[in-house]
Parts: structure tokens; C-alpha cells; sequence
């Protein structure tokens, strides 16, 4: 009976890039410290050892104090051993992070690198067979590969791969596509007894065998991710094996497309926003679309203002083609214009309502005249206008 | 804005002035040149412009010449609801002061008078329209666009019955500021727009800089896996060349017994090949001393025929030089013959010319001589007579004056009249006479005289004192004619006279001798001229006697001469003739030098000849003496014989190796080593460049590219966004900007067309009732249309581009001036080049425009002005000189 930790894909130096400048930095420093709260978890759960299952770096090329940190995160926890998996974010090839000097000198004890198929003993009757990237495009399937060369053994095997499984995305066609049928064979056989997989952001059990799991990243990666921020905690003794997720993850990522029509949609996205937890640690992305009134448009980038700033990031994408600003009677009576003023102000409220190509300029020519009859042009500020 | 009084004190040429203008309709201010009618228009602006303590070169300008004064103006106005007199000095004692009197009297001074004045044109004046409104002396003509707001506003509310606000002239400017932040006057895009450009633009660079090099890595990477391969290879080549290389090495150490007998063989071919070449080379030797002896003599025997040939053309050559030494010489003695003849027809010539001269100079001495002796007979006939010309003069003066006394004489004495009445004798003073009977005797008494009638009577006659005088101033000059007569040793005059007509003669006579004799003469004397005829008859004479008899005298000179010629022209032939043979001589004797001198040339030859063939013949003996040619001989035909032998074994050697084909042992085996080293140079290479790739790939790798990348590429976002941002807010001002020019121009165009009306009202008394103009929207004439002829402005005429542009100042400021908002138009002296006609209807319009606003006009030329009616006149006087005040 054996227990470890299964996790994957820190891509340690990833920094996303719609992120500002203060948010990335948190975000990048964020992928370090989960190191620790992993050795908590391991340490608190008696884990033999932690087996990550490739992209632990970002890339190769990252930058070194994000290495030396993350090294310096694993050598800080004492007697729990780190494997490492090249992944196809940081292969195993002439330019690998893990045989370059800087790793190699700064590389703790407790930390070792899977970098070749040779059965290794984690733990007492626990082999961990490797299946490395050797580069970035494989020929083959990797694990397969890795299974094959094995023949019977008492102890029990742990399979640590990375990559698709190509019963997961049926559409993907490519020679190093993890086969499912292949895995459940070997496991089927005996020869195997747990695939620990990496590459999926979610946490996710593959096929039916209750054996085969991608742990999901520890802290969430991107938008996309349904079930980001756990590791898995592994019972292996034989027989159908314990699998127990733990979140870990401290970030969120939120996504939202929202059809606009008056006040009561902003209030709705208002309190949308505003019902985020750690609202620092969660990046949003907003895809507006509808139409609002000049006003209307006014009130929404205020409030927008309010949560960008709380926000680690609001990422507001308001397509021209989707997203219209169009002056209502109200704005109109507003303005307070009269003679060629409003009849110029009437000619850009047509063309801001015709569709065609110059609807968008017209649009934001209403807005900035708002601005200009309601500010008196004394602040001056400018009109932010993004598509 | 009113003008109400404009005063000027050392202002420039000005000591002072003051001048009122009518607040309606037109003041014209006349003066002649320099009398400081610009000077007011000038301190209009300069009291509204520069503080009291301004130092600015306009108002040093002001300062008037030669004095230490302050320049001053002061003006009386009314604007808005204003009515102030103000007033500045500059320069020395400055000095600002204002006194307003409405709405409220108040009075300021110093610096808060001059702000106060500005506050009060600020709120009140249209500065644009002010400045439009002015037409200056000497600017350049034009025609002003009067896109000024208070015009605008006057138009608006006729066009609309809606003044235009400010609130939407602020409005517009606003949209413009928004519209300049993006593009510039001539809608390019701004520095800020170019730089966030620049800025994405270098974003973009530093990403794909940083995503191709982060390729680099991938690519050293494939690389890296092909120099793999590549190495696999090579060694397996290398490998299978080194066994290659043992077998042939194996093959070709087997021929190389053979090969050392060829080589021994070869040695001993080429020692039996040296000594038969030695032997060669000493009969070559040999040889070649023979024919150095064989040539030398033929040499020899060469040289001495030539010397015989030589020796005969020697001969011919001295005999030419001795026939033509023989030609000269016999033309020499013709020359000398001939010259002796022309000297003999010389003298002969000579001496018939002397003969000649003879003859005439005997002929001169004869004349000389007959000369000589009538210029003394005349000398001797002057000698006698000595009454001249003025000696004849006198005695007729002397005859005159006894006439003259005679006369007076007989007038003033008394006459005695003796009439006979018979037959008596009369006795005067002792003289008797007779008288018949009625016979008269007249006798002019002069002294006391005794008339005695016969016997009948003595009458004494005593005459006065007059008559007394008269008769001796008679006897006086009587006197004098005789006294003169007599030293001239003539009778009378009569003989005087004919004295004078012969000393004439003898002085003619004594001239033309005189004429001769210096014509005979010429530069000689008598005696000469004798001594010159006795000379030339001696030589003669000499050369007759001296002269041989071989040729005949010559008849005459004439002929002499002739002969003289002839033998001249023959001593030149001879002349010609001796040069030419002196030439022939000095040629043949300098070809005969040149004989004698070769001559002398082969004799050397001969001497050096005859002792390089005795040389080698001795050298020839020596080398016989050493070896004999029999002996050379023998030897080489032994050495051939050894060599012979030797080249047979040595092709026996080399056969039994050609059996064995070492040649292409040898090939192979070079082929073989050569391409191992190749394998192995590659193999190196190979290693070079591996170790390259892979040195790089750590160095990349260090140099965390990929957080590098992450980090542009978020750059290069917010960059992105501000690029976009700042191009659609450049986009959305300039949309604004034109959608609201565009009304604006339509609404302009709308309010255009009161102004319009009122230049052509104003226009057509000046051009006539066809007048048509067009405005632009900055409210400019751009053309005018008369008869139906359209001009643009700048095909018109300078003169009617000033009407025009007066006409529409006038237009202006009727429409502006009903409601207060309007400003005086100043007109400097314009109209320059209006014709009388022109004048007349610009007249009528300025008397137009008067009626409701004011016009002030400034001329130095008032017939100009002459036609405007209800104008209001003041004249100015003439420049006032400035007392000159004295240091």
C-alpha cells in the first residue's frame, strides 16, 4: 500500500499576457507558492513522494529566478521527493531546463527528474515507469512505448505520462496521441496499476478503470478550464485504487458574454461582478454585446471602472459589430443642441444607425460629443473606446 | 465702439493735435504729407497695446526727433456702456490715466487704468472685426474674409431670427481643439498618433525579433538531430576505409623489393649517362676551339679585301677634290677681271660728269661777276642821292603850309585896288608899272607901302597890326620851303620828287643783283666756286692723261653710264658663279677626309684581327696538348657502351615491377588514406558544429527568451490598445469635426446672403446696377460679376480689389452697427486707384454707410474724397516743425 501525490502542468514561469503589469507578477509568484501548499498537503496526507506529470515549466527558455525560486520551493521541503516529468512544454531535448547548468546546480536532493523509461522505485513496491517527452513532436505514443518494454513485476507500477488521450478528443489525429485502448490494455495485464497523466488544466478520470487520471493544474491556467486548482491524493495497494482531489489553486478565471439592453442589464452585470470572492485573485473577461444608449454607455463604463479596479483584471471586449452606443430621444433632449448643432448632432445619430462602415466612427463621435457638451471640455479626459 | 476725439502731443512729427469726429457718418481728416494722420490711426494701437513703460521699437518710433519729451495720445470712446477718455505717456515721465463717465464716473490710473481698459474691450469690443475694419496706408490690398463673431452673430439673426450663441461658438471651438489633438492644419496625423504607431510598431518588431529566436531554438534543435545522423555515418565510412587502407598498404609493401632494384638499377643508367655527357661536352669543347681559330683568320682575310677596295675609291675621291680646287680657282680670276672693268667704267663715268659739272659752274662764276658789278653802280647812285620818301613827305608839308599862309594873307590884308583912269605909271615901294586906262592894280599890303600914281600922287599905305602878322607868318614859311629844299639840294618839290623816283630805281636794281648773285651762289663763295672749277679741271685733266688706252672712252656720259650698268651686271654672275663652285670644292674635300679617315679605321681592324687569330691558335695548341681529338673520340665510345648496358638492365627491373601493377596499388592506396581523412575531417566538423549548436542552445536557454516573450507580448498588447484607441478617437473627432463643419458652412451659406445684398446695394452705385457678387462662407468676396462677366477676385483690377474690399468693410459695419456691437471703420488714405468715376460712386456708398455707422477717413489727397456729401471735414495743418532747443 502506497499513497503519493499526483499532480501536473505548473507551468511555473506562465504569464498571461492580458494580464497587467501588478496582476501577472501576483500571478506568476502565485504558481510558486502552490508548490509549498502541496508540500503541506503531502506532508498532512503522508504521501510517499509527489509525482508531477510534465509542463512543469512553462518552457524551456523561462526566466531563471522563476526556476531557482520553484527549486528553491522543493528543496525547502524536506524528505518528501519530487518526480519531475518533461512534458511538451519543457522536453527533453538539447535545449531542456532540466540538463541545463543553471538547473543542474541549483537542483535539491529530494528532487529528481523522470528522463528515461527505466523502471525506478519510488517508494517501497512502488515503480514509477516514465514516459518523457523527448522533444516537441514525438513519433510515437509515448506511454505505450514506456509499457511495452515491461515485463511482470511483483511491485506496483505507475505510469507517468503526458499528453492527449485520443478517446478524449476523437478529432485529433497525430502519432503521439496517448491510446486509451493501449493503457487499459497494459493495465488490463497487470504490467501497470496507475496512469498519473498531465497536459489537461481539469481534473479528469479517464475511461471507465477508475485508473487512468489527469490531476487538472494546480492554479488555473486560462478561461477555458472547468475544474482547474486540485491535486489528486493516490491509495494504490492492489486493488481498485483511491483517488481524493484536493483544490489547492487560489486564482479563478471567470468568462462572461453578456447581451446589453438598458439599466437592468447593467445592474445584472453589476452584480455579476460583484459576487466574485477573492475578487484580487480572479481575472475576468467580459464580451459585451446589445445596444446602449449614449447614458446608458456612460453609466456602464463607470461601473466597469469601479470592478476593474478591484478586480485582478476586468478584460472587456466590446466589438464594434456586436456592441452599438446610439443616442435615444433622451440622450438627444441631453445634448441640449440646437441649429446646425443639431442637426450635425442629428446627422451622426443616422449614420451611428446605418450599419455601414462609418457607423462605428459616428458612434464614437456621438460619445466624445457627449463628452464634450456635458464636460465642457474642461476635463479633457479621454474617451476610451476598445473593440 | 465710438470714436468720439483723438488728441496727440510730441507724438512723432505732431507737437499737438486734437480732433473730433462726428460719432455718425463720415469725419474725413485732411492734411498734407507727414502732418500725422497716420500717427493717429498708429495711436490707436498703441494706447490699447503697450503699458506706459513699454521700451518696444514702435513706440521709440514715436519719440519725436531731437527733444526730450514723452510722446502722448489720449482718446475720447464710447463701447457698450462705456464712455471713457484715456491717456498715455511713454518714454519720458510715463504716464497712464482713464476717466470713465459712464455709466459711472470713475478715474484710474497707472498700470490697473490700462487693465481696466482692457476689461472693458474685452467684454465689449470684437477684437476681430476691429482689426478687420481697418484698411492701413501702404498694406498690402486685400480683400478680408469677416468671419469675425459679432457679424456672425448680426447675420445669424437676420438669417434665423436665433442669435447664434456662444455657447455654440464654444461648442465649435471645442470640436476643433478635439479635432486638432489628432491631425494638423493639413490633416496628418499628430506627433502623439505617429509615436503610439512608432511604439506598437516597435512592440510588433520586438515580438517577431523575439518569436524568431525562440524558432532559432526549435531549429538548432532540428539541427542538432541531423548532425546526429550525420555523424552515425560518417563514422561507419571511416570505419570501412581503415580496413580499405590496411589491405592495399599490405599489397603494395610486397612490390617494394623490386621497386628498390629499379632505383639501384636506375642509378647506375644515370652515373654511365654523366660520364658519356662529360665526354660529349669536352668534344663539343674541342670543336668549337677549331672554328674559333677557322673564323678568326677568315676575319683577318675579310678585313684586307675590304682595305684594297677602300684604297681605289681613295684615289677618285682626291681627284674630284683637285678638279674642283681648279674650277674655283679659274672663277676666282673672272671675278677679279670682271671687277676690274666695272671699276674702269666707273671712273669713265665719273670723269664725262665732271666735264659736265665744269661747264656749269664756269656758267654760275659769269653770272655772279656781271651781278657784282651793277649792285655797286646802283650802291654808287644811292650814295648821291639821298631824297627818300620822307624827305619828300616834309617839303610837301612845307609847300602846304606856304599855300596855307599865302592864303590867310590874302584874306586878312588890305587890298589896295588901283584903277587907271587914264594912262598912268605906278610905283609901289620902288616897283614901277603902267596902267591903262581902266586897268586895275590889286596889291595886299602887308607892311607899310609907298604907292606912288605917276606923279600925281604918293599914297602910304600903314597897314593894322592883323595884316602885319599874317604877312610875317608868310615869310616864315616861305623860309622853312627853302631851308628844306636846300639841305635836300633840290630846287623844289617838283625836283625833289624826281630825286626820290631815282633812288627808287638804283635800290631795285641793287636787289635784283643781289637775287642773282645769291642764286649763283647758293652755299658758296665766289672764291670757292673758282676753287671748285680749277679743282675739278685739274682732276680732269690728271685722269685724260692718266688714263690707258685699252678700252676706248666713252663717247658720252649717258653711255658711260650704260657700260657701267653692264659690267655690274656681269661682276654679279661672277659673283654667283664662284660661290656655287666654292660649294662643289669644300664637298669633294670634305668626301675625300672622310676617305682618309676610314683608311686609317680598317688599318686598326686589321691589327686587332691579326691578334685574336694568333689567340686561338695558341688556345687550340694547349688543349691538343692536354688530349688529343683521337684520344676524345676513343673515350666516348666507350662510355656510350656502358651505358647501353646499364638502360638494359635497368628496363629488365622495371618490367618485372610492371607485372606487379604497383601503379594502381599505389592509386588505390592513396585514394583510400585521402578519403579516411576526409571522413575524418568531416567527422571533426561535424563535432565543431554540434558542439556549436549546442554551446548556443545553452546560451538561449539562459537567457529566459520564453518570459521574455511573454512579457513583449503584453507590452505589445497595451500598445495595441493604445494605437487603436487613440486612431478611433482620431477618427470619431474628425467624423464630428466635419458632420458639424458642414451644417455650419450650410447655416453660414444661409446668413451669407444679407451681407451679400448689402455689397451689391453699396456695390452697384459704384459699379452700376448689374453688380453681382460671391461670398464664400469665411464671408469673403470671391468674385464679382458685372454685364454678365464673372471674375474671380484675382483677375480683378487693383482698384477694383480696393473698392471691393472697402465696400465690404462698409457692408460689415452697417450690419454690425445698429446694435451697438459695431467699431469705426478707419480708412488710411485708400482709393489710390480709383478713376474720378469710381471715386464718385465710392462717395455715394461711403455717405451710405456713414448714415449708420462711423467711418473715419484719413487723406492727404481730399479731392478724393470730395464726392462723399454729409461728410464732416478737419483739416490738419502742415507738419509743425519742433523748436530746436538748444544744448
Amino acid at each position: 500500500m502506497a499513497r503519493f501525490l499526483h499532480t501536473a502542468d505548473w507551468q511555473l514561469g506562465r504569464r498571461p499576457i492580458f494580464l497587467s503589469d501588478e496582476a501577472r507578477a501576483r500571478f506568476s509568484a502565485a504558481r510558486v507558492d502552490v508548490i509549498g501548499r502541496i508540500g503541506e498537503l503531502a506532508a498532512q496526507q503522508h504521501c510517499d513522494f509527489v509525482v508531477v506529470c510534465g509542463d512543469v515549466f512553462e518552457s524551456n527558455s523561462i526566466d531563471r529566478q522563476i526556476l531557482l525560486r520553484a527549486l528553491e520551493q522543493m528543496g525547502s521541503i524536506g524528505g518528501l521527493r519530487f518526480y519531475l516529468l518533461p512534458g511538451n512544454h519543457d522536453p527533453l531535448d538539447a535545449s531542456s531546463i532540466f540538463e541545463s547548468p543553471r538547473f543542474r546546480d541549483h537542483c535539491p536532493d529530494n528532487v529528481t527528474v523522470l528522463d528515461g523509461a527505466t523502471p525506478l522505485e519510488a517508494a517501497d513496491g512502488i515503480e514509477l515507469i516514465a514516459a518523457p517527452w523527448p522533444n516537441k513532436r514525438p513519433r510515437s505514443d509515448l506511454v505505450a512505448d514506456a509499457c511495452g518494454r515491461l515485463g511482470p513485476s511483483d511491485a506496483l507500477r505507475v505510469v507517468a505520462g503526458h499528453g492527449a488521450v485520443d478517446a478524449m478528443w476523437p478529432e485529433s489525429r497525430g502519432p503521439e496521441l496517448i491510446s486509451l485502448q493501449g493503457v487499459e490494455a497494459a493495465l488490463d495485464a497487470g504490467l501497470v496499476h496507475y496512469v498519473a497523466l498531465g497536459d489537461r488544466h481539469s481534473t479528469t478520470s479517464v475511461g471507465e478503470t477508475g485508473r487512468v487520471w489527469y490531476s487538472g493544474a494546480p492554479e488555473p491556467t486560462d478561461f477555458d478550464e472547468v475544474d482547474p486548482g486540485n491535486v489528486l491524493v493516490v491509495d494504490l495497494d492492489g486493488e481498485q485504487p483511491r483517488v481524493e482531489p484536493h483544490r489547492v489553486g487560489t486564482w479563478s478565471f471567470a468568462q462572461r458574454g453578456m447581451q446589453l439592453a438598458g439599466h437592468a442589464d447593467i445592474d445584472a452585470l453589476d452584480d455579476w461582478l460583484g459576487q466574485f470572492a477573492a475578487k484580487s485573485l480572479t481575472i475576468v473577461r467580459l464580451n459585451l454585446a446589445g445596444q446602449l444608449s449614449v447614458s446608458q454607455k456612460a453609466r456602464l463604463d463607470a461601473t466597469l471602472a469601479d470592478h476593474g479596479e478591484i478586480l485582478a483584471t476586468l478584460d472587456v471586449h466590446e466589438p464594434g459589430s456586436e456592441f452599438v452606443v446610439i443616442p435615444d430621444e433622451l440622450d438627444i433632449r441631453d445634448f441640449g443642441l440646437s441649429g446646425y448643432a443639431a442637426e450635425a448632432l442629428s446627422d451622426l445619430v443616422d449614420a451611428a444607425r446605418s450599419g455601414d462602415e462609418q457607423a462605428t466612427d459616428a458612434r464614437d463621435a456621438l460619445t466624445l460629443l457627449y463628452r464634450l457638451v456635458h464636460a465642457g471640455g474642461s476635463d479633457g479626459g479621454a474617451l476610451e473606446v476598445r473593440r | 465702439m465710438r470714436l468720439h476725439r483723438v488728441a496727440l502731443r510730441n507724438f512723432r512729427g505732431v507737437l499737438d493735435c486734437d480732433v473730433a469726429f462726428d460719432e455718425h457718418g463720415v469725419t474725413v481728416i485732411e492734411g498734407p504729407n507727414e502732418a500725422g494722420k497716420t500717427s493717429f490711426a498708429e495711436a490707436l494701437d498703441l494706447l490699447l497695446e503697450f503699458l506706459d513703460s513699454s521700451q518696444h521699437r514702435r513706440i521709440k518710433s514715436i519719440q519725436p526727433a531731437g527733444r526730450d519729451v514723452g510722446p502722448e495720445a489720449e482718446i475720447e470712446m464710447s463701447t457698450g456702456e462705456y464712455r471713457f477718455v484715456y491717456r498715455k505717456r511713454w518714454l519720458r515721465r510715463p504716464e497712464t490715466t482713464l476717466e470713465l463717465t459712464e455709466p459711472a464716473v470713475e478715474q484710474i490710473s497707472g498700470r490697473a487704468a490700462h487693465e481696466r481698459v482692457e476689461q472693458l474691450l474685452a467684454e465689449t469690443l470684437d477684437r476681430d472685426l476691429w482689426d478687420a475694419m481697418r484698411i492701413h496706408q501702404g498694406a498690402e490690398l486685400h480683400i478680408p474674409g469677416f468671419d469675425v463673431p459679432s457679424l456672425g452673430r448680426a447675420l445669424d439673426a437676420a438669417a434665423s431670427a436665433r442669435p447664434q450663441s456662444d455657447a455654440d461658438d464654444d461648442l465649435w471651438q471645442r470640436i476643433r481643439q478635439e479635432r486638432d489633438q489628432y491631425w494638423t492644419s493639413t490633416g496628418r496625423p499628430k506627433r502623439e498618433r505617429s509615436t503610439a504607431l512608432q511604439a506598437f510598431e516597435s512592440a510588433t518588431a520586438e515580438v517577431d525579433g523575439l518569436r524568431s529566436r525562440l524558432e532559432q531554438i526549435d531549429q538548432s534543435l532540428a539541427e542538432l538531430h541531423r548532425l546526429e545522423a550525420d555523424a552515425a555515418g560518417l563514422n561507419a565510412t571511416l570505419e570501412d576505409r581503415r580496413r580499405t587502407t590496411a589491405e592495399l598498404t599490405a599489397a603494395w609493401n610486397s612490390t617494394e623489393q623490386v621497386r628498390s632494384r629499379v632505383e639501384a638499377c636506375q642509378a647506375s643508367l644515370t652515373a654511365a649517362e654523366a660520364q658519356r655527357r662529360s665526354i660529349v661536352a669536352e668534344q663539343e669543347q674541342r670543336r668549337a676551339l677549331i672554328d674559333a681559330a677557322g673564323d678568326a683568320e677568315r676575319e683577318l682575310s675579310t678585313l684586307k679585301d675590304r682595305l684594297e677596295k677602300q684604297g681605289s675609291a681613295l684615289a677618285a675621291d682626291r681627284e674630284h677634290a683637285e678638279r674642283t680646287a681648279e674650277l674655283r680657282d679659274e672663277a676666282r680670276d673672272e671675278l677679279d677681271a670682271a671687277a676690274s672693268r666695272q671699276r674702269r667704267a666707273v671712273e669713265d663715268r665719273d670723269h664725262l660728269r665732271q666735264q659736265i659739272e665744269i661747264e656749269q659752274l664756269t656758267e654760275r662764276r659769269d653770272r655772279v661777276s656781271e651781278a657784282q658789278k651793277a649792285l655797286q653802280a646802283a650802291e654808287e647812285a644811292l650814295e648821291l642821292s639821298r631824297v627818300d620818301d620822307s624827305l619828300v613827305a616834309e617839303i610837301e608839308g612845307a609847300h602846304i603850309a606856304v599855300q596855307r599862309a599865302q592864303a590867310a594873307f590874302d584874306a586878312g590884308a588890305s587890298t589896295v585896288t588901283t584903277t587907271a583912269l587914264r594912262q598912268v605909271s605906278l610905283s609901289i615901294d620902288g616897283a614901277e608899272r603902267s596902267l591903262a586906262p581902266g586897268e586895275s592894280h590889286h596889291r595886299n599890303v602887308g607892311t607899310a607901302t609907298k604907292l606912288t600914281i605917276g606923279d600925281a600922287a604918293t599914297v602910304t599905305v600903314e597897314p593894322g597890326k592883323g595884316a602885319h602878322d599874317l604877312a610875317a607868318e608868310l615869310d616864315e614859311a616861305r623860309s622853312d620851303l627853302r631851308r628844306m629844299c636846300e639841305t635836300a639840294g633840290v630846287a623844289d618839290l617838283t625836283e625833289a620828287r624826281r630825286a626820290a623816283e631815282r633812288r627808287k630805281d638804283a635800290q631795285r636794281q641793287r636787289s635784283a643783283a643781289a637775287d642773282t648773285i645769291k642764286q649763283d651762289l647758293r652755299d658758296l663763295t665766289p672764291d670757292v666756286l673758282s676753287s671748285k672749277i680749277s679743282g675739278l679741271n685739274r682732276r680732269v685733266a690728271d685722269y685724260a692723261a692718266a688714263r690707258p688706252d685699252t678700252t676706248p672712252m666713252p663717247a658720252d656720259f649717258e653711255r658711260a653710264k650704260r657700260i657701267v650698268w653692264a659690267a655690274e651686271e656681269h661682276l654679279t654672275q661672277c659673283q654667283a658663279q664662284l660661290e656655287e663652285r666654292e660649294t662643289a670644292a669644300r664637298r669633294a674635300a670634305d668626301l675625300l677626309n672622310k676617305a682618309l679617315l676610314d683608311e686609317a679605321g680598317f688599318a686598326g681592324q686589321i691589327e686587332n684581327a691579326e691578334g685574336a687569330k694568333r689567340l686561338a691558335q695558341q688556345r687550340l695548341a694547349t688543349a691538343r696538348a692536354e688530349r688529343s681529338d683521337a684520344r676524345i673520340e676513343g673515350d666516348l665510345t666507350k662510355a656510350q657502351g656502358a651505358e647501353d648496358a646499364a638502360a638494359e638492365r635497368l628496363e629488365q627491373a622495371q618490367s618485372e615491377l610492371l607485372a606487379q601493377d604497383p601503379r594502381s596499388i599505389e592509386a588505390r592506396l592513396e585514394n583510400a588514406r585521402n578519403t579516411e581523412k576526409r571522413a575524418r575531417r568531416d567527422l571533426a566538423s561535424n563535432r565543431t558544429q554540434y558542439d556549436d549548436v549546442r554551446i548556443r542552445l545553452a546560451a538561449d536557454g539562459e537567457q529566459g527568451l520564453h518570459t521574455s516573450l511573454e512579457e513583449a507580448l503584453s507590452r505589445h498588447r497595451v500598445r495595441e490598445h493604445e494605437h487603436e484607441g487613440l486612431e478611433a478617437r482620431a477618427a470619431a473627432a474628425q467624423l464630428l469635426h466635419d458632420t458639424f463643419a458642414h451644417r455650419r458652412q450650410q447655416t453660414r451659406m444661409r446668413y451669407v446672403e444679407p451681407f451679400k445684398q448689402t455689397i451689391e446695394e453699396l456695390g452697384r452705385l459704384v459699379f452700376g446696377p448689374s453688380l453681382s457678387v460671391e461670398i464664400n462662407t469665411d464671408l469673403q468676396i470671391v468674385g464679382r460679376t458685372l454685364d454678365d462677366t464673372a471674375l474671380s477676385v484675382d483677375q480683378l483690377s487693383t482698384g477694383a480689389v480696393e473698392q471691393l474690399g472697402l465696400l465690404a468693410r462698409l457692408a460689415c459695419a452697417m450690419i454690425v452697427s445698429p446694435d451697438g456691437a459695431g467699431v469705426p471703420i478707419i480708412v488710411d488714405d485708400a482709393l489710390g486707384w480709383s478713376d474720378p468715376q469710381r471715386l464718385e460712386g465710392m462717395g455715394a456708398a461711403i455717405a451710405e454707410a456713414g448714415a449708420r455707422c462711423q467711418v473715419i477717413v484719413l487723406t492727404c489727397t481730399p479731392q478724393r474724397y470730395a464726392n462723399v456729401g454729409n461728410a464732416t471735414t478737419v483739416r490738419l495743418p502742415a507738419a509743425q516743425e519742433a523748436p530746436r532747443i538748444d544744448e
